[in-house]
């Protein structure tokens, strides 16, 4: 197997006629996905004179359509760069300029925002890519030129100097993954997924290509449901949904609501969480309303593919205990290194490094970022081999199972998102009347706290914040302060700072 | 009415509360905001928000949080 798409082949010819994917618009079964990603392949590659392996962008909304415009673009032999359409259009633009894109994929509901990136790239509305005539062998041709080291995808996310970077993942890359996934957590067409996540974040690709794969059925969430559990709930039943591949945020806010005090999910059968630190009080909530359910906590950036360990939850845990991130996946090593690369003793603190088919070839234009993070592998000498640095710290415990400790730079996870305080603290000291400031995450509480001194109002900040950062990034909370307090060294003096906030 | 403007400004800075009565409809509102509000607005009313107030209509525009504090006092 090369390709993705051999995936669609094969349950286009199983399940022609059977649900692949739904929203509350429309549905597509998966001959009917087959033949409209052979439809926008024709007319895509007639647009763009045949090119291959370039990157495509597609504003990405949460509905059936981007996801055809995937496949679709696959089936051109190019890759797809799923972009956040809320995200500000300062940024969007920069992203669209570093990546030189021959068009520009949008949906009904982004037509004047493709229309003012134009001067960009060519656009062109997925729904009139829909129709007219597939010219298999044009796409056929494209395709053979395709290897399976070639890109599937790029996403793109916060950089620490204030401009995102693009991971490159190959077919290989996903294929090895969801090979692994869709055994481990039993997978099968019998399975109807309800899709949290956004398609430009790659917590999606699970839900997109175990569905795939399998011949299951996903259902795509409203996000809106996200903020009204009950209404949430209620939904999962109507739609009999068996499984839940979620962001930990998002499990976390639905158990906080006390939903599941009074109703449960009654069809399910597995959630599987990923995104950040899965929190032992929450997880207890859910299997208290659904006992019988397999709950399993994956972890991994997206440089290694979605996901490079899991853990199936095996044992109860009381609230305040800490929830490990268990052992690598099927064909990935994880191991722990020192501040000098050397591998730490068991049960020492160590920076979680990965190596294995599944790693990224690295960051899309950025060789200097690439080489610090994919490294050779220090424990060999001998040939080339890549080993990728996390920056995230870890242990093993005695059971031999990883524990996630915390970020080695000011990288946070919030709400789910994978965010640089640097690229934050970069346009706040950008604000023309900020003088300065910094940021840092209470992590209980999961909010980004914010001190400055300038001459600004917090709501003023956070709308001026607005023109360059999408809402995510934005400080929760905001201290103007008369004067910054500094050590010795000339530094804002970061510690003295969270230990006033603490101290509220 | 204002005092729970400021209130919803003060949680939730650089969110444009005045100038939509879809704020839930129109994504202005996202659901860590949502999160965010109910809370604050049950420390400062000392309201018990549950889960099945938690609806798009009560939180749509400020008169309509307004609407759900009234009713839930009352």
């Amino acid at each position: 197997m090369l390709n993705v798409l051999e995936y669609l082949e094969k349950s286009a010819e199983k399940f022609p006629d059977k649900t692949a994917y739904a929203d509350k618009q429309r549905q597509v079964t998966y001959k009917e996905l087959l033949l409209y990603s052979q439809t926008i392949a024709t007319n895509l590659l007639n647009k763009i004179d045949n090119i291959n392996n370039r990157p495509i962008a597609i504003l990405a909304e949460h509905n059936v359509n981007t996801l055809i415009a995937f496949f679709g673009v696959l089936q051109s032999g190019n890759f797809y760069v799923p972009l956040d359409s809320k995200m500000p259009k300062k940024r969007l633009q920069a992203i669209l300029k570093q990546l030189d894109t021959p068009i520009i994929l949008y949906s009904d509901n982004d037509e004047q925002l493709a229309n003012e990136l134009k001067e960009i790239a060519p656009i062109a509305n997925i729904n009139e890519l829909l129709t007219g005539q597939i010219n298999i062998d044009v796409i056929s041709f494209s395709r053979s030129k395709v290897l399976d080291i070639d890109p599937i995808y790029m996403i793109f996310t916060s950089g620490s100097t204030g401009t995102p970077k693009g991971i490159v993942i190959s077919h290989r890359n996903v294929i090895d993954f969801i090979e692994w996934m869709s055994k481990e957590c039993e997978f099968t067409n019998n399975d109807i997924m309800g899709n949290q996540a956004p398609f430009y974040f790659d917590l999606s690709v699970k839900d997109i290509y175990l569905t795939l794969k399998c011949g299951a059925t996903c259902y795509i969430l409203d996000k809106k449901l996200f903020m009204f559990p009950a209404l949430l709930v209620k939904e999962l039943n109507k739609l009999e949904v068996t499984s839940l591949v979620w962001a930990t945020s998002a499990f976390h806010l639905v158990a906080n609501s006390k939903i599941f005090e009074k109703e449960s999910i009654k069809t399910l059968k597995k959630v599987i969480l990923g995104g950040e630190a899965l929190r032992a009080k929450q997880l207890n909530m859910w299997q208290k309303a659904m006992p019988d359910v397999k709950y399993t906590n994956l972890y991994g950036p997206t440089e290694v593919t979605v996901d490079c360990t899991f853990y199936h939850i095996d044992k109860p845990f009381a609230d305040d205990e800490i929830i490990p991130i268990g052992t690598a996946c099927k064909n990935k090593e994880v191991f722990l290194l020192d501040a000098d690369l050397k591998p730490v003793e068991k049960g020492q603190t160590g920076e979680i490094c990965v190596r294995g088919i599944g790693l990224a070839h690295g960051y899309f234009k950025d060789s200097e970022k690439t080489n610090n993070a994919f490294i050779q592998d220090p424990r060999n000498p001998y040939y080339p081999q890549k080993i990728y640095r996390t920056g995230d710290l870890a242990y093993q415990n005695e059971q031999g199972l990883f524990v996630f400790m915390s970020r080695k730079d000011g990288q946070i996870k919030h709400m789910g998102y994978r965010i640089e305080l640097g690229e934050l603290e970069h346009a706040l000291n950008a604000l023309e009347k900020i003088e300065s400031a910094i940021t840092f995450l209470d992590e209980k509480n999961d909010k980004i706290i914010c001190y400055y001194q300038g001459d600004l109002s917090p709501d003023d900040i956070n709308k001026q914040l607005k023109d360059y950062l999408p809402k995510y990034m934005l400080p929760n909370i905001l201290f103007k302060l008369d004067n910054m307090p500094y050590n010795a060294n000339g530094k804002i003096n970061r510690v003295k700072l969270k230990e006033d906030y603490y101290a509220k | 009415m204002n005092e729970l403007l400021n209130l919803l400004k003060e949680n939730c800075p650089g969110v444009d509360f005045e100038n939509s009565n879809s704020l839930v409809d129109d994504e202005i509102l996202e659901s860590l905001d949502i999160v965010t509000i109910v809370s604050a607005i049950m420390d400062e009313y000392n309201v018990e928000i549950s889960v099945e107030d938690l609806i798009p209509e009560n939180f749509n525009s400020v008169s309509a949080m307004y609407d759900l504090i009234t009713r839930l006092k009352g």
